[in-house]
């Protein structure tokens, strides 16, 4: 059951319930936001964790504690310090656990330290760690921390992470989170765009039912995260494709149309995917630049035995088959490749 | 052909049943304690496509199947689509349902298609269906018993191009009969002269429905495909780790082959989940939105009255162009045609055919002796009958025994070989005692080289009868009979 919960951990009332949603979108992005900062050393996330609004496990078993504390209106500072005093609280209980590698304060509030003097410091998407932190900011933190009953806070762990998310306008809300996902889509894959949006939504999605499950044991592992970007990035038109050298791209646009539910029953079909990968990697080509070419003209042959479409002329079926055998190529490559940049 | 045994395993659970090689009844007091369904494993045993019983799912299960056939003494395991036939130390493996034609061809001794495709229905009477069919229908879920093409078969006559004919005037004759009711329905309306102009639903509304409904389908069909290509991953899987093979690294490790460490599996599995999940999630955003489209539509309907629906229709109708006449003759011309393939057909079938005068003269032998002279026209050709309706259920159910018995019979001088005779409950509700001895007595008496396996919750008077007694459960954990 979904509690809804004020940022103290209160009960809150029903009139308040969209300053509270919005509060959840935020720390759900903002989640999506820490997990692709640390993407190559995360293991799993969970939102509205045990202790703190966002856990992230470490590959070293370490954690990364999170709390999110989110403004509806960005011109609005007068409560953002009590949010501060709130976040380092529980951040400090949190510190106290021996696997804590880091605290991240994240707001969407330009002025996260009710502090006009400092705020050029906090302008856009900004990651500060303590010690980078503007004078008085640090002197705020300092003074919040030695009145706590518990000064357990380690500050050299400390961060503050301003994320700009605001507005009921979704478009403009989501346009950092769009770009830090733009951004991670291009570094993993540089020569793909256009995936961003879709990615963005699907773990929108994910992250908001995991943070409905009451069972704080539910995570999001990483591969998880990354298995619907590869099928995305799959799925997606592939610029420079080799096969456009043996092949119209009308053609090929026409039969992936018209055969895709053969082309993808065999490419995803184990017994015959593995055969044309382990034939690929066996093949030794006259030149490595062009080797998938080579390998699909001199052997897609090989596989005619097992493809046959009634009544249709052999010069399409060796083109479907070729499409074939050229996306199975891809998608392995494609899955070495996304698999050894994120550590998955 | 005679089953030795034959062992289930579900999950942990195993059964094994030895079976005799003379008659072999499989009872139990009551119904629904899985009878029918250990007679259908065996047919699935032996590759069979055999619809799933209320309580198994024959998928799940592996049959392990001992026969004495005309290659001698074999082994058939059965794990959903593999076949593997285990003869001295050669072992051969059949994908299912493509090669099962290859597995019959050696297990029956002919390549014959039109024998192999009636085959079933020759030995195997099924409860359900089983003693209404008489020489033409469904045997058991998708296989089916034509006895024209059985004789075409047994006599080694060719008619694939005229029954090729036969299925495409067919399917042309069905499209111009529905368009002909349409055409009448047509004339109907425009007679009427009724105002044909209609208050419209919200037609935006309508028409978002529609798309959604459609891409619906369309995520559904694909979630479809993809949950099928992950059982079949998953069997190929499974079939491999049954194999227990292990292999050796470079540093002399042995490593089993399973799906951690088959390269690339997981990675599959991985790639396919994600599809599926993320079709999943697409399917509910649009039911949602579909759901909140019929909420919309179902308001607007309450605000009409329900002719609209009618008039709708009546008015997409109204709108089709086309021609009863031309229907009309159109449809004609392809019941003569149809008429003249079958006629083509049977004349090909019968024309001096010893083999129809075999099956004929057995029929006539077994009819006199179960008091059927009566009920049958006892000339040549009643044996391709179409007139099953003047028949009561007692008559019916004895002249297929008859029937039955007459295939079999030719089958067996044809192929040489001895078929197992599968009969699901030949008691039958409106059958009486002295009806079933007779029956019986000729079992006893001609087939006494078949193997017979029957399943009823009565008992008989058959020599050297088996009885395999059921208990609660089909596959009980490691359970033998012997």
């Amino acid at each position: 059951m979904l509690t809804i919960k004020d940022d103290g951990g209160e009960k809150m009332s029903s009139s308040n319930a969209s300053a509270t949603l919005f509060g959840w979108d935020f720390q759900i992005n903002a989640a999506i936001v820490l997990m692709l900062d640390n993407i190559q050393i995360a293991e799993q996330v969970r939102v509205e964790g045990d202790t703190e609004d966002i856990e992230i496990k470490l590959s070293n078993g370490k954690m990364l504690y999170s709390q999110a504390k989110s403004v509806e209106k960005s011109t609005d500072y007068s409560h953002v310090k009590d949010k501060l005093k709130k976040a380092l609280t529980t951040l400090s209980t949190a510190s106290e656990n021996p696997d804590c590698d880091k605290l991240i304060y994240v707001t969407n509030s330009p002025n996260p330290f009710g502090d006009k003097k400092s705020m050029a410091a906090f302008y856009g998407h900004t990651r500060k760690a303590f010690k980078n932190l503007p004078d008085t900011c640090r002197t705020t933190v300092e003074n919040i921390i030695d009145n706590l009953p518990n000064n357990t806070l380690d500050t050299d762990k400390f961060h503050v992470h301003v994320i700009p998310f605001e507005t009921d306008d979704m478009k403009e809300r989501y346009k950092v989170i769009k770009t830090v996902v733009d951004d991670f889509v291009f570094s993993v894959k540089p020569n793909l765009s256009g995936i961003g949006q879709q990615a963005m939504e699907i773990w929108q999605k994910d992250f908001f039912e995991n943070a409905t499950l009451s069972d704080t044991s539910k995570t999001i592992k990483k591969k998880e995260l990354i298995w619907p970007l590869i099928v995305l990035m799959y799925d997606s038109n592939v610029p420079n494709n080799p096969i456009l050298e043996i092949m119209d791209e009308s053609d090929l646009y026409e039969l992936t149309i018209k055969y895709k539910d053969l082309i993808n029953n065999k490419v995803e079909r184990f017994d015959f995917s593995t055969k044309i990968i382990s034939d690929y990697k066996d093949y030794k080509p006259t030149n490595m630049k062009t080797k998938t070419i080579e390998f699909i003209n001199l052997h897609w042959l090989d596989y005619k035995d097992e493809f046959d479409i009634d009544g249709v002329d052999p010069l399409i079926q060796e083109k479907v088959l070729k499409i074939i055998i050229d996306n199975i190529i891809r998608q392995k490559y494609l899955i070495s490749d996304i698999k050894k940049k994120v550590c998955i | 052909m005679i089953f030795k045994s034959l062992k289930l395993t579900e999950g942990m659970a195993t059964k094994k049943f030895d079976f005799s090689s003379s008659v072999n009844l499989i009872y139990s007091e009551k119904n629904s304690k899985g009878k029918t369904t250990l007679l259908r494993f065996l047919l699935y045993a032996i590759g069979y496509a055999i619809p799933n019983t209320k309580n198994i799912k024959f998928e799940k299960c592996i049959t392990e199947c001992e026969l004495e056939c005309e290659m001698g003494s074999i082994k058939v395991i059965r794990q959903n689509d593999y076949l593997e036939v285990f003869q001295a130390s050669e072992k051969r493996t059949y994908i299912l349902p493509h090669e099962v034609d290859d597995f019959h061809s050696l297990l029956f001794g002919t390549h014959n298609k039109d024998i192999l495709n009636n085959l079933l229905g020759t030995f195997y009477v099924d409860q359900e269906k089983g003693w209404t069919l008489l020489n033409r229908g469904t045997v058991i879920g998708k296989n089916h018993f034509t006895i024209e093409h059985l004789i075409l078969g047994l006599s080694d006559r060719d008619c694939s191009e005229l029954t090729k004919e036969l299925k495409s005037v067919e399917r042309e004759l069905s499209k111009f009969r529905q368009m002909f009711n349409v055409a009448q329905y047509q004339a109907e309306i425009n007679e009427r002269k009724e105002n044909l102009v209609f208050e419209e639903h919200d037609e935006a509304v309508q028409r978002q429905l529609e798309i959604l409904k459609f891409d619906a389908k369309s995520i559904s069909d694909e979630l479809k495909r993809i949950n099928n290509v992950i059982d079949e991953n998953t069997s190929f899987k499974n079939y491999i780790e049954k194999m227990k093979i292990r292999v050796m690294a470079s540093n002399g490790e042995e490593i089993p082959v399973n799906k951690n460490t088959i390269v690339d599996f997981q990675d599959n599995v991985e790639i396919l989940v994600a599809k599926r999940r993320m079709i999943t999630a697409e399917l509910s955003s649009i039911k949602r939105e579909i759901n909140k489209f019929d909420k919309v539509t179902s308001l607007q309907e309450t605000l009409f009255k329900t002719e609209t629906l009618i008039q709708s229709f009546d008015k997409n109708i109204s709108a089709f162009e086309i021609d009863a006449a031309t229907v009309d003759r159109i449809v004609t011309k392809l019941e003569h045609e149809r008429t003249k393939i079958k006629k083509a057909i049977t004349a090909a079938t019968k024309l001096n055919n010893q083999i129809v005068t075999d099956i004929y003269n057995t029929i006539k032998k077994y009819a006199v002796e179960l008091d059927l002279e009566k009920n049958m026209n006892l000339w040549q050709d009643y044996i391709f009958t179409d007139d099953l309706k003047s028949l009561s259920g007692a008559i019916l159910h004895k002249i297929v025994f008859v029937f039955k018995l007459a295939y079999i019979k030719a089958v067996q001088d044809k192929l040489k070989i001895h078929l197992p005779i599968i009969l699901d409950s030949p008691s039958g509700r409106e059958l009486d005692k002295a009806n079933i001895d007779k029956m019986m007595d000729i079992l006893n008496r001609d087939f006494r080289k078949n193997q017979i396996i029957i399943s009823s919750i009565f008992t008989y008077s058959l020599d050297n009868m088996k009885v395999f007694e059921l208990g609660d459960l089909l596959i009980d954990e490691y359970t033998n009979y012997r």
